[in-house]
């Protein structure tokens, strides 16, 4: 697999990073950017950049997708809910302003929920019988996306797919049988493009409810994009 | 005495007389004697794609079997092995042809082609005059390509290009006219070249020839000569790096030792003139010196793969090698026809192994003198650098330019830059450069 991690953009990594964290970091990156400049001789089978007679040799390939806007629709895991396990369906839309920066102008998601039968265990075990529980039903977002690598891989030794990678943050609701509350998202996303438009997503995010009795409502999702 | 001599010198010739004129015959084994069971095992090896099998089929049933029918199958098999891109001459299978064949039908035209230009070759011009009359010539793209190729030599460089245009206007997408279609291709750039039209003769190496899969390892480096002589030193780089993947099995072509050290030259770059020569030095050097120890050639495995591509023995060991590989086949074959197969893989390769035997030496001592002519030139190149390390222009190197790894493009687009680790991936073998420093002054 090759990635291609901005370098201008360390810096701005670090930000988000603590002060030992970061300290460890510059010193990988050094000791990279190092073993990067140490020409291996020619010819030679070791692991890292392979000069022809000392030229470095770069390949220069256009980045296969592009494009300005990009629908998406995926299915989503809601696993982490003690009493009922949450199924879902997602509609979003991403504005990208450049290849770095993007606007998920508006992702929201319908979830089904099924009892994880926690409720009957307490019932029956404890004598216990909870009379309001928090069933999250309808989750709308809008979220900065930043897109920290781009790269392509080889799938099953056949077919060479680029893919991009983001992570995003943003605001957003929760709408649940006990009311409507504000939530902060923030997440992990993974686009792998099958040609110049339509990609296979994957990603994970939290919409944590600001005042829910379980804020965390974390979500791993599957889904597919189309990108105009 | 003398006169006893004369008597038994007599008496030898009177003997070998009544064998004078008599056509020499052999006796085919009793079981391959059936001209319809070797027809069958060509049909089924050229389904099968057991190609050098089915073309020494062909032959074993020209040799065994007189018969029209038997000798317009063998042909016509021939022929259509030569069109899906049979790598070796075949005309000289033509020179015992006796067939009559008048039709617009590619078989037909072919065969009286391939009977002309070998009657030609062969210094039967009246012959070749004869079968020449039965071909279109005003169509019929094999022979335009023929003429192209005659004018081509003869430098008249416009005329052959005009029947190569017309050659290839005349061809389809058919998988039976892409071997034509690259041939025509290649001449037509290398024209091009010659006309010191690179742009066009890069174009087709571009366009075509370096986009067909597998790719002829000889374009890439006539498309680097192109892009030598356009000044496109990195591309040129690039495009030879492609030459660099590790193949035992591969030629080796010595050319793009000159092209890159012919780049470094235009960069002034003695650091890498003298890695290049290192390069150089650490693949060959031992074969070399073992060339001057007047070690036998035989034993230097390199040399094998310095052999001109278009020798007899060249030939020998291609030929060999795949029909072992396609021996392995033989099992797919139906079992009634497996051990016909089998004979014919034996006694080919035995027959074969004999003519490699005759034109080794001769390849070999020819490969060998191209090596060590090439390692000589590198040395003195070499002397040439360790002087110019000492030039005080040179000495001061320029800082090393900033790594970019992403380029931004108009339109939201951008590019990638890959740092190759010598991995090869077939999606970028067109977008290698070579990230060369200009060292001129």
């Amino acid at each position: 697999m090759r990635i291609v991690t901005l370098v201008s953009q360390y810096n701005r990594k670090l930000d988000i990073l603590d002060f030992k964290n970061s300290l460890y970091l510059v010193l990988i990156l050094v000791i990279c950017s190092l073993k990067a400049h140490a020409a291996p001789p020619d010819l030679e089978e070791q692991f890292g950049p392979r000069p022809l007679d000392g030229v470095y040799i770069e390949a220069l390939q256009s980045y296969s997708n592009p494009r300005s806007s990009q629908w998406g629709f995926d299915f989503g895991v809601w696993p982490n809910q003690p009493y009922y396990n949450g199924f879902s369906i997602g509609l979003n839309y991403t504005y990208y302003f450049n290849k770095d920066h993007a606007w998920e102008v508006l992702n929201a998601s319908y979830i089904y929920t099924v009892d994880t039968g926690l409720t009957t265990e307490l019932a029956d075990r404890y004598k216990v019988d909870p009379k309001s529980i928090q069933r999250s039903n309808l989750i709308a977002s809008t979220n900065y996306l930043y897109n920290f690598a781009y790269g392509k891989f080889i799938f099953f030794g056949q077919n060479i797919r680029y893919f991009r990678s983001y992570i995003l943050g943003g605001a957003g609701i929760v709408s649940s049988n006990q009311g409507a509350f504000p939530n902060v998202s923030f997440g992990w996303g993974f686009d792998t493009f099958v040609n110049d438009r339509i990609s296979w997503r994957i990603g994970v995010r939290d919409n944590y409810a600001i005042g829910g009795d379980h804020p965390n409502n974390i979500v791993f999702t599957l889904g597919t994009g189309y990108g105009f | 005495m003398k006169k006893g001599f004369l008597i038994s010198l007599s008496l030898l010739v009177l003997l070998t007389l009544p064998s004078y004129g008599k056509k020499w015959t052999g006796t085919v084994i009793k079981e391959y004697d059936n001209a319809e069971s070797w027809m069958s095992l060509v049909t089924k090896m050229k389904e099968l794609h057991m190609n050098y099998g089915a073309e020494a089929g062909a032959e074993r049933v020209l040799e065994y079997f007189a018969d029209i029918k038997s000798k317009e199958f063998a042909y016509q098999n021939i022929v259509d092995l030569i069109d899906y891109g049979y790598p070796f001459n075949l005309r000289p299978v033509f020179m015992s042809g006796d067939l009559e064949t008048v039709s617009k039908e590619n078989f037909s035209q072919s065969y009286n082609l391939y009977k002309a230009t070998i009657d030609l070759e062969k210094n039967m011009p009246k012959w070749a005059d004869t079968y020449f009359a039965k071909v279109d010539k005003e169509t019929f793209p094999k022979y335009l390509f023929y003429q192209a190729l005659r004018e081509f030599n003869q430098k008249k460089l416009d005329e052959s290009l005009a029947h190569l245009e017309k050659a290839l206007a005349g061809l389809s997408d058919s998988p039976a006219h892409l071997s034509l279609s690259k041939k025509i291709s290649r001449t037509m750039a290398r024209i091009y070249y010659e006309q010191t039209k690179y742009k066009q003769a890069l174009d087709i190496y571009q366009t075509y020839l370096l986009k067909l899969n597998p790719i002829e390892p000889a374009d890439w480096v006539e498309a680097a000569w192109a892009l030598y002589r356009l000044g496109q030193y990195d591309t040129a780089l690039g495009y030879l790096y492609n030459m660099e993947v590790k193949d035992p099995s591969q030629d080796i072509y010595l050319e793009k030792f000159i092209i890159r050290a012919l780049i470094y030259r235009e960069k002034c770059a003695t650091s890498y003139t003298f890695s290049l020569s290192q390069n150089f030095d650490k693949e060959f050097g031992p074969t070399i010196e073992k060339i001057k120890m007047g070690e036998s050639l035989k034993t230097l495995p390199v040399l094998k793969r310095l052999i001109d591509r278009g020798s007899d023995y060249r030939r020998a060991l291609k030929t060999i090698d795949e029909l072992q590989n396609e021996a392995k086949m033989i099992s797919k074959l139906p079992s009634g026809m497996q051990q016909m197969a089998t004979f014919l893989y034996d006694t080919e390769v035995k027959n074969i192994s004999k003519n490699r035997d005759f034109s080794e030496d001769n390849a070999l001592t020819d490969a060998a003198r191209r090596l060590v002519v090439m390692g000589e030139s590198l040395r003195f190149l070499q002397f040439d650098v360790i002087r110019e390390q000492y030039n005080p222009d040179k000495v001061f190197a320029p800082p090393p330019e900033p790594e970019t790894l992403v380029e931004t493009l108009p339109d939201k687009r951008f590019l990638l830059h890959w740092i190759q680790w010598g991995d090869f991936w077939r999606d970028e073998r067109m977008s290698y450069r070579g990230k060369l420093k200009n060292w001129c002054q």
